[in-house]
């Protein structure tokens, strides 16, 4: 258990330090946080024609305020908590890569949802808007990386625990 | 403990998080005055010519300090900004869910309770200090002031420790502290078998009274 969350504790502290580098953040990161509002710009597309997209902002096409994608919104804090856990825990490597594309991308599904349900909260009322943007969607999609991990945790465990059985 | 589930603490966490978190709104003015009243006896003192002092308001905790003058810039003039406490301290709501969620007796989840909002008030403090260092450092709100010698590596760490504080330890701070002080309900959770074993996941029997999937 030690080896574990001190495993844990180094690696979410080398890929924070990695995903805070100015130089990964101008190749990676900020090009993920205009894909995202690409992506949600495209989904929001499917029902609502009033919105438009420059850059890393969707805003409203009747002049309201329209959502900025930045750090801490795009869901890669979430992704690296995940990945050192997985990364922490003792199993096999394909696994823990396979763990680590599936949990990013339900992560990210669920970040999409965040992005979108924040638009129309900040068109709706501002004050719902903060806590929804500031602690509740935060809590929800640690949340959601800690049930992925959970979820991988066992299905690792049953894995480990078949040749035994049979 | 091998009959701890995952979906049990995470519903029940989910179903206890409102009230928490409307518990920690309820009482942001008290943790405000307590950051306020530590970081007063500490900046003050790292920073004795910029950071004339800290006090709160509400919810908020005001920063008073001395920063070059936007007019007349050899002069110094005093000004003040917010630090709003609870962009960093929405960890405790959360750990208070997982923990009250969790499986302990009454005594061990008081303990356990109390060393988490420890360590969180404690990490409130830190990450304030880290907030009044980077506002200063980089001049967000006025011109900047060298609080530390200016250089790459002070600005990559004034830098990478407020992305730290503001936005990554937030989301994981409840987690890790639960999974520290509930390791029981951790460790059967995700059925981490032991460091011997750890080497050797895939020929590893399941231990002695395992519960098996």
């Amino acid at each position: 258990m030690s080896r574990f969350l001190t495993l844990f504790l180094v690696l979410l502290l080398v890929l924070s330090f990695l995903g805070n580098y100015p130089a990964i953040r101008e190749v990676l990161i900020d090009p993920w946080n205009e894909w995202l509002a690409a992506a949600s710009f495209w989904l929001m597309r499917w029902w609502d024609a009033g919105v438009a997209l420059a850059g890393n902002v969707i805003y409203p096409l009747d002049g309201g305020r329209g959502v900025s994608i930045e750090s801490g919104c795009n869901g890669v804090e979430a992704i690296i908590i995940l990945i050192s856990a997985i990364a922490a825990f003792p199993a096999p490597l394909l696994p823990k890569l396979l763990g680590i594309l599936i949990g990013a991308a339900m992560v990210q599904a669920f970040n999409l949802g965040r992005i979108i349900s924040l638009f129309y909260l900040l068109g709706w009322n501002e004050t719902v808007f903060e806590w929804f943007h500031h602690y509740i969607w935060p809590m929800l999609i640690i949340i959601d990386a800690l049930v992925v991990f959970f979820i991988w945790s066992r299905l690792m465990n049953n894995r480990a625990a078949r040749p035994a059985a049979a | 403990m091998n009959g701890v589930s995952y979906r049990k603490l995470v519903v029940v966490a989910l179903v206890l998080l409102p009230s928490f978190l409307f518990a920690w709104h309820m009482n942001a003015p008290l943790f405000a005055q307590l950051t306020a009243w530590t970081l007063n006896h500490i900046l003050p003192g790292l920073f004795p010519d910029y950071v004339l002092g800290l006090r709160a308001a509400d919810d908020i905790v005001l920063v008073s300090c001395r920063v070059p003058s936007e007019q007349a810039l050899p002069m110094m003039e005093d000004r003040s900004f917010a630090l709003k406490l609870q962009l960093y301290s929405f960890s405790l709501p959360l750990f208070a869910a997982l923990a009250v969620a969790s499986e302990a007796s009454a005594l061990q989840h008081t303990l356990r309770l109390a060393g988490g909002i420890g360590a969180i008030l404690i990490y409130i403090v830190a990450s304030g200090a880290i907030r009044v260092m980077h506002i200063l450092y980089f001049g967000l709100f006025f011109p900047r002031v060298e609080i530390l010698p200016t250089s790459e590596f002070t600005t990559q760490l004034i830098h990478f420790g407020h992305y730290l504080t503001y936005t990554v330890l937030p989301m994981a701070l409840p987690v890790i502290l639960w999974a520290l002080l509930y390791q029981d309900n951790f460790k059967a959770i995700i059925r981490l078998r032991k460091a011997a074993d750890e080497r050797t996941p895939d020929a590893s029997p399941p231990a002695a009274g395992e519960e098996r999937p």
